[in-house]
């Protein structure tokens, strides 16, 4: 699923190590999820959303499921 | 926050308590294994000592492997910031599918090898036989009552 976790994590100069620690996972994780390898569950994509103070939608690219609808 | 801090001081040091358990057993089997008690009922003393030699190597394998372990989870409860990430570490969602995952395939996979492997031993040697079948038994046993046990009680929310 496409996001925009590294544009706004670089935008606050934060390395994946640190939004990890942050988020509570690993940073192989986040890595995943920025390449689009991984999907985050509801949990994880909340508490990443709500870090960078966004809705779940503005930071996740849900175009895909709806294309499938 | 503090309450979560609390909660992964007592995983690490319940890890730690598990550790140490291993590693006391591993001292204890050493100790039993040179201390002639248990002979190894062998017609073969060639085969006795190699028997001796690779349980040996496997206990000291467990002793360091635990020892490690104990020293790492020391080290993070000392310093916050390394007990915060060897606790999403070990409770990483990603991390804990790919284990699930591995380990389901790799059960199955196991399982299929013993039994190939027990059909061929079957032709040489019964006792093996029995223990291949034996391994085989325990084996879908504790994939089954893993199975109904997890659909009883899992949430899927972190514990």
């Amino acid at each position: 699923m496409k996001n925009r976790i590294r544009e706004l994590r670089k935008a606050q100069k934060l390395s994946q190590s640190e939004l990890a620690d942050i988020v509570g996972t690993t940073r192989q994780t986040i890595t995943s999820i920025e390449v689009g390898k991984y999907t985050a569950s509801l949990g994880l994509a909340y508490k990443i959303a709500h870090y960078f103070n966004l809705s779940i939608e503005e930071v996740f690219d849900f175009s895909e499921i709806e294309n499938e609808e | 926050m503090e309450k979560k801090l609390m909660k992964m001081k007592k995983e690490i040091q319940e890890q730690n308590r598990f550790y140490s358990m291993l590693a006391l057993l591993g001292l204890f089997a050493i100790i039993l294994t040179n201390s002639g008690h248990l002979a190894p009922q062998y017609s073969d003393p060639h085969a006795a000592e190699f028997a001796h030699g690779v349980l040996i190597g496997l206990v000291i394998v467990i002793e360091v492997f635990s020892l490690l372990n104990i020293a790492k989870n020391l080290t993070a409860l000392k310093d916050e910031t390394k007990l915060r990430r060897l606790y999403n570490e070990n409770h990483d969602e990603r991390t804990e599918q790919i284990a699930a995952i591995a380990g389901q395939k790799g059960l199955k996979f196991a399982i299929v090898i013993v039994l190939i492997a027990a059909f061929i031993v079957s032709y040489f040697s019964l006792e093996a036989f029995i223990a291949m079948l034996a391994c085989i038994i325990i084996f879908s046993a504790t994939v089954k009552i893993c199975r109904l046990y997890y659909t009883r009680t899992y949430t899927g929310e972190e514990e």
